[in-house]
């Protein structure tokens, strides 16, 4: 058994954070939990200051020739240049006409270069930042309001704007403010396909899931409602999806086609620019929305986005949204069954803090700071993939580049941003990583992960002189750093049995040794313990 | 059954795990096991029925889809399958593999069919459809496939149910956790020597997540050793490169191992289309007939104990939308295909698309998915306790499934 059970700043810190660090872990014993909470809640906008130099240091090449075909009306310009991740700090706009010039002009490794920077920035900064519970909200929000690449390419390029712009800066902010955010955002409004709507046969598809996903959740869900009774108060009926398509039709993205200004008769018809922005399109706008969760929608008759607006405030302030969406933060948090007290708090302040600007900043201060569970074990939520390569990242203080050449590692176990096909954002119960292949493939890709570029590692520097010669001192020198305990008799053994049995360094290089062996053997091996895996 | 493999397999998670003698002698000594195999395949989102088995020549059906509706004649125009209660049917051109199943009496088509529910949610019909469930019945979080498994036998080992990717699909919920390859490839280093002991030592406990490892390893290790001692194949040149090629591949190669699977689950996502359809799906439908094809050409001699069955939760409404797309209905279309199939025929009725059989627009579920499934559950696999499985549906078979010989 275990010498000792992890503490309660541990358990606390890697419930909320990619992963602890001895340092932090030593910064919340010196000056306490909530100083912590309370300096996570307030980071600077945008990233802290040495997660920004370093950010914007990065150089990564780009090259592409030139194509140039008349028939196709191609014009590339041939590009061989060193560059900065211009796109992550690039306008939406900007991005948006840049890749609507493809296939035209642009190459596809500009459109590619794109989803390089968003989704190495994500690495980045998931690893490095210090503001870890904003990270892990981000984490949490971008797959709550899911949107996925494979939709096409207009998705993924305004991804970039919809991690920066509209996920990021709302994480601890107001959900009413961040739904419609999110509702007008290119990246959800091509995702779920109401910027396609139209007035004569409005689309559903976005109406249905922001009811269902984004608010009041599955189980508010009455269906047809044969019967017929009013039940308004505990949730929404297929009529309602309906009403709400109706009210949301015309939330569309300007995309250089025809249609009317906010406010102005729909058939004043201009053509819009093609920026990827928000527009209310009147032209696109159906008339006829009616009763919606118990509210005449037709007494809204503005022309302008009003309709949408009401359907969105009559869903955040719905009384199913606030249990639903405080208990799967709280089960991000504390796995399967949060405890029943820290979820009756979150939704208290929810309630209590509805308009405030900071709503969320108030949840998450009753889940952490407001009881003791956040520090108490058991520890029996199961770190992802992904959160197990951040955390032995960070427990190893390994840095990261720009690099995302181990995306295809998560992206096969269905683990990689933006790559979750299906609104509904991927499972986070236990089950989901139980079966045969996301066990025996995150511990091998673990291992490879560890010996693949864009890592740098320097774990012979960081290891003390008087532990290196021994391998049980080492095996234990590691396992305090990432777990913070050390493991059964069994596994010591096996584990320091593991590191002596390496064979020696064919090259003769002992640093190249040390970077690459004993990372992919011993410190992945205990990135598969049970004790690293379970938060 | 085969209760000296199950129990040596037990015996095997008791403490010798890593390089387990016993389970080399689970395969060196045992017979392969003989029973048939059942595929079911999950067309996950809402595959419209509509447009892959189409009444073409419906005049309500060309009237409600004048853009996205299959065509009986000219170009693209659907294949003709057969007519159903007077209606003649077209299979959409970009399944012509299913097509010449269906000529070849290898394809079975119930059409209208699917769970009755008046739900539209995907997920929440999904659940349904994975946990064998209809309207107004309690969930008992358990899969129907689980169920059917336990009906069976007490105690499940290891290999009776795989799944595709690496969640643990549904329709097993409550079976334990299914074995899940997308790729054998990949079980590679972390199957042996010091890292295999490591890993083993590691999860000794009992709680949920050290016993689902420690049966993945066991399980990983096994398949490893038994891929490794057969003969390396040529890989089958007629898949494609998508998303159902890609999980059908992995599943021909774990069957043709005969280590005893019973059940497998696949997955296939993308018929979630509220607009594109003339272009999307014609995609998915060829990816979907092609790959079958593949799959079952890959299975050689094996394919004549598998039997696969493929449905939707849900179809879509009958008339087009704005986006030259469909939103969601009820009614879709189910396939059976393989080994015991009494192929080349419709089953099921047929309730046509007039105003007075639809349901507010949408096709209706004639014939209850489940009564295809319990079918094919009894005379595929011998199934005595179908009360266990599905109690809320009388036994009423189609006739679709011939019983084992």
């Amino acid at each position: 058994m275990p010498d000792t059970l992890p503490n309660f700043e541990r358990i606390a810190l890697n419930r909320v954070t990619f992963g602890a660090r001895d340092t932090e872990i030593a910064a919340v014993q010196r000056d306490g939990w909530s100083v912590w909470v309370e300096e996570q809640l307030n980071p600077p906008v945008g990233d802290d200051a040495t997660l920004d130099h370093y950010l914007r240091s990065l150089i990564v090449h780009i090259q592409y020739d030139a194509f140039d075909d008349k028939r196709l009306n191609y014009h590339n310009v041939a590009v061989n240049e060193d560059r900065p991740l211009n796109y992550l700090y690039a306008p939406h706009e900007q991005i948006w006409s840049t890749a609507r010039k493809v296939p035209w002009s642009i190459a596809p490794a500009e459109t590619n270069r794109m989803e390089f920077e968003l989704i190495s920035g994500i690495f980045m900064r998931n690893a490095h930042s210090h503001y870890q519970l904003r990270e892990f909200m981000t984490d949490f929000w971008l797959n709550h309001f899911n949107v996925a690449k494979s939709k096409g390419t207009l998705v993924a390029v305004s991804a970039i704007a919809y991690d920066r712009d509209v996920i990021r800066p709302n994480v601890f902010g107001n959900f009413r403010q961040m739904l419609e955010a999110v509702a007008s955002s290119a990246a959800m409004l091509w995702y779920l396909d109401n910027a396609g709507s139209t007035a004569a046969l409005p689309n559903e598809n976005y109406a249905r899931e922001l009811m269902e996903l984004h608010t009041m959740g599955r189980d508010a869900y009455f269906g047809k409602n044969p019967g017929g009774e009013d039940v308004s108060a505990k949730g929404f009926t297929d009529e309602d999806i309906v009403q709400a398509s109706r009210a949301l039709s015309g939330w569309t993205v300007q995309f250089g086609q025809n249609g009317a200004l906010p406010g102005t008769a729909s058939y004043m018809q201009v053509t819009y620019p093609d920026n990827g922005k928000f527009i209310y399109n009147s032209t696109a706008h159906n008339t006829e929305a009616g009763r919606f969760l118990g509210f005449d929608l037709s007494t809204i008759t503005d022309n302008n986005s009003s309709q949408g607006k009401k359907v969105l405030d009559l869903v955040a302030y719905h009384p199913a949204t606030a249990p639903f969406i405080c208990g799967k933060i709280c089960q991000r948090i504390f796995g399967d069954t949060p405890p029943a007290s820290v979820v009756l708090r979150a939704v208290n302040a929810w309630n209590v803090y509805r308009d405030s600007p900071d709503q969320i900043e108030h949840v998450l201060r009753a889940i952490l700071l407001d009881g003791a569970e956040i520090g108490t074990g058991p520890c029996v939520k199961i770190r992802r993939p992904y959160e197990r390569f951040i955390a032995m990242i960070r427990t190893t203080d390994t840095v990261v580049g720009p690099d995302f050449a181990w995306t295809w590692y998560f992206t096969d176990l269905n683990d990689s941003p933006f790559n979750w096909a299906t609104p509904d954002g991927r499972p986070d119960t236990n089950e989901f990583w139980l079966s045969t292949y996301a066990h025996v493939t995150t511990w091998e890709y673990m291992k490879r992960i560890s010996d693949t570029g864009g890592l740098t590692t320097s774990f012979r520097a960081q290891t003390p002189v008087e532990v290196l010669k021994s391998p049980t001192l080492l095996v234990e020198y590691w396992l305090a750093r990432m777990i913070g305990t050390t493991l059964n008799d069994e596994a010591m053994a096996a584990l320091i049995d593991l590191g002596a049995g390496l064979p020696p360094p064919a090259s003769g290089d002992i640093d190249l040794y040390w970077e690459t062996a004993f990372a992919r053997h011993v410190i992945a091996t205990i990135a598969a313990a049970p004790e690293f895996v379970l938060r | 059954m085969n209760l000296k493999r199950r129990t040596l397999l037990a015996a095997a998670g008791g403490g010798l795990l890593g390089l387990a003698p016993g389970l080399r002698i689970a395969f060196a000594d045992e017979p392969a096991q003989k029973s048939d195999v059942i595929v079911f395949l999950f067309l996950r989102f809402g595959m419209d029925g509509l447009s892959m088995v189409a009444p073409s020549e419906d005049g309500i059906y060309r009237s409600a889809r004048p853009t996205i509706g299959v065509r009986s004649s000219g170009p693209g125009a659907g294949l003709f399958l057969d007519t159903h209660e007077g209606v003649p049917f077209f299979m959409n051109a970009a399944a012509s593999r299913l097509h010449q199943m269906f000529v070849d009496k290898k394809l079975a088509i119930i059409h209208a069919a699917g769970v009755p529910t008046q739900n539209r949610s995907h997920f929440e019909t999904q659940e349904m459809a994975t946990h064998g469930l209809a309207d107004n019945e309690p969930n008992r979080k358990t899969g129907w496939l689980a169920r059917h498994l336990l009906a069976k036998a007490d105690v499940l080992g290891d290999f009776e149910a795989v799944s595709d990717g690496q969640g643990v699909t549904t329709t097993l919920d409550g079976a334990g956790g299914s074995i899940s390859f997308n790729n054998l490839a990949s079980l590679g280093s972390v199957l042996q020597g010091r890292y295999a002991d490591a890993i083993t030592a590691m999860h000794k406990g009992n709680g949920l997540y050290d016993v689902s490892a420690q049966k993945a390893l066991r399980a990983a290790v096994a398949v490893r050793e038994k891929a490794l001692s057969m003969p390396l194949e040529a890989p089958n040149p007629n898949y494609t490169y998508g998303g159902l090629s890609a999980v059908l591949r992995p599943l021909a190669q774990v069957l043709k191992l005969d280590i005893g699977v019973q059940i497998a689950t696949a997955d296939f996502i993308g018929w979630d289309h509220h607009e594109y359809q003339p272009t999307a799906f014609p995609r998915q439908a060829q990816e979907l007939a092609d790959s079958l094809y593949a799959f079952t050409d890959d299975l050689g001699p094996m394919a004549n104990r598998v039997t696969i069955v493929a449905m939707t939760e849900f179809g879509r409404r009958v008339r087009e939308n704005a986006n030259n797309g469909t939103d969601h209905g009820s009614g879709s279309v189910m396939f059976a295909l393989g080994a015991g199939v009494n192929g080349g025929k419709f089953y099921g009725q047929w309730p046509g698309l007039g105003s007075g059989t639809l349901d507010r627009g949408d096709l209706p579920v004639v014939t209850d998915y489940r009564r295809v499934l319990s079918e094919l559950l009894v005379r595929r696999q011998g199934q005595k306790n179908l009360d266990q499985v599905f109690p809320t549906v009388p036994y009423n078979p189609l006739g679709i499934f011939r019983p084992l010989s």
